[in-house]
């Protein structure tokens, strides 16, 4: 047996003998639980719903308009309040599960500015349409969903092309509490063309991404 | 004519979120990471794209780089976004930045599978949505060969009629090109009381604002002593910078 082998044999029977020896003995330490909880700058939006509507096949100039705006409940609930105007014949709400116009809404929480500073509102869109980042209006049309995207209904066989249109009502700035938290109403307005065919009907969705940024640099 | 009142239902939204929207670059630290932040107990992709600056911002991206363009975070994790600075050796001294949006992917739901023989006839209907997708902006900015820029504080401007606010410091820069990222903090120097305290994030193209002393619960106390602190950094640390008080 080579020295080096002897001297860990050697080593571990010493070593064993001290373990053999030592009385079992109790020892206490305390234990540090550390759990750092930090804020995430959050940012949450939910779509902008005109509702499903029911509405006669026509021909004409004559447009349909929806207005959606809040409004507030007998019980002091927001709500949402939809304005027909224009061509009112033969229109109707679908008010079954999925068709409740709704206007939208963003919550932001987390930013780190100071109270009461204003955080921005941006809105833009890689549709076609007009966009007025700092002006609170986003316009641009409608084109057909995927089948079932939304509420369910097919797309349409037929879409409006240019002819059904959409804008956006939004407040440039809202301010951040205390808490580095706010929130903002998304507003809309719909024209529906004067002439309508049966393969008009199912789901449409403003055409592009709309993207909603808020910043709270100065 | 306005339809019958609809109630509005608790909506789900999409989210996005970050640990921080803001990474200050200096030639001494030229590298720094924010965290791309998944809430939800659900994988989510992660889509960051360049913004533009304007025309009064100095642009920075050919000296910026920044990773990843996309990413995808297990569920309740984040995932870090790394910026790098990497300025040629003949830079001209002065503040470059760049801007990005995060926005989360978002996931549609898969279209519930019809079976054909319980089709109904389709009602005559149109359904329409316009989708938002929220993105949170990230600006980068790099300093190279600058001194920590600051800010001026005035005196104090009392608002007694203003329902929100009791008063407010103007602030104004001392380097007009240059943005400003720094702690201010307001407080009642002979209780200590603290009225307000937070980032101050002035852009390049911004010259002056106010931090605003908001009203709460209270009024101006009668012979009080108010103080705006300003650090140059965030998060403000040790004494700072400087300090404005009025009386």
């Amino acid at each position: 047996m080579s020295f080096s082998k002897n001297l860990i044999v050697a080593t571990a029977l010493i070593f064993a003998c001290f373990v053999q020896n030592v009385a079992a003995d109790t020892a206490t330490d305390t234990v540090n639980v550390n759990a750092s909880l930090i804020p995430a700058f959050k940012l949450t939006c939910s779509n902008v719903h005109f509702g499903v509507w029911f509405l006669p096949v026509r021909s004409g100039s004559d447009k349909t308009f929806i207005d959606l705006r809040e409004g507030t409940s007998l019980q002091g609930q927001p709500i949402t309040i939809a304005d027909i105007s224009g061509n009112r014949r033969n229109v109707a709400l679908n008010t079954a599960a999925g068709g409740a116009p709704r206007y939208g809404s963003c919550v932001f929480a987390g930013s780190e500015a100071a109270a009461s500073t204003d955080m921005n509102i941006f809105i833009a869109t890689t549709g076609e349409g007009r966009t007025d980042i700092r002006g609170a209006l986003l316009a641009g049309k409608m084109v057909a969903a995927e089948d079932g995207e939304y509420v369910g209904l097919n797309a349409p066989e037929v879409d409006f092309g240019s002819g059904m249109r959409f804008g956006l009502g939004f407040p440039v700035t809202t301010p951040i509490d205390e808490n580095g938290a706010g929130s903002f109403k998304i507003v809309g307005s719909l024209s529906i063309p004067g002439t309508i065919v049966r393969e008009n009907c199912g789901a449409y969705k403003a055409e592009g991404v709309i993207t909603l940024t808020v910043d709270d640099g100065i | 004519m306005a339809l019958p009142v609809v109630a509005q239902a608790q909506q789900s939204g999409v989210s996005v979120a970050l640990s921080d929207n803001l990474i200050v670059l200096e030639q001494r630290s030229r590298s720094g990471t924010i965290e791309l932040v998944n809430l939800a107990s659900d994988p989510t992709e992660f889509r960051i794209s360049i913004l533009d600056v304007t025309d009064s911002e100095v642009d920075g991206s050919d000296l910026i780089r920044w990773a990843p363009q996309r990413a995808l975070a297990p569920a309740n994790r984040t995932l870090p976004f790394r910026v790098s600075a990497r300025p040629p050796g003949d830079l001209p001294v002065g503040e470059y930045l760049i801007r990005v949006g995060v926005t989360a992917e978002v996931q549609a739901p898969p279209p519930i599978p019809r079976d054909d023989a319980d089709t109904e006839e389709p009602e005559a209907g149109i359904a329409v949505v316009v989708p938002i997708v929220p993105t949170l902006p990230v600006t980068v900015y790099y300093r190279h060969g600058i001194e920590t820029p600051m800010v001026d504080a005035k005196p104090l401007v009392e608002t007694p009629d203003d329902e929100k606010f009791i008063g407010y410091f103007p602030v104004v820069k001392q380097q007009p090109n240059y943005s400003f990222v720094g702690t201010v903090q307001v407080i009642e120097k002979t209780t200590g009381t603290l009225i307000n305290r937070g980032r101050l994030h002035l852009r390049q193209s911004t010259e002056k604002s106010n931090v605003r002393m908001p009203r709460g619960e209270q009024n101006m106390i009668e012979n009080g002593v108010y103080c705006l602190q300003i650090w140059d950094h965030w998060p403000g640390e040790g004494a700072p910078t400087t300090e404005v008080c009025s009386g």
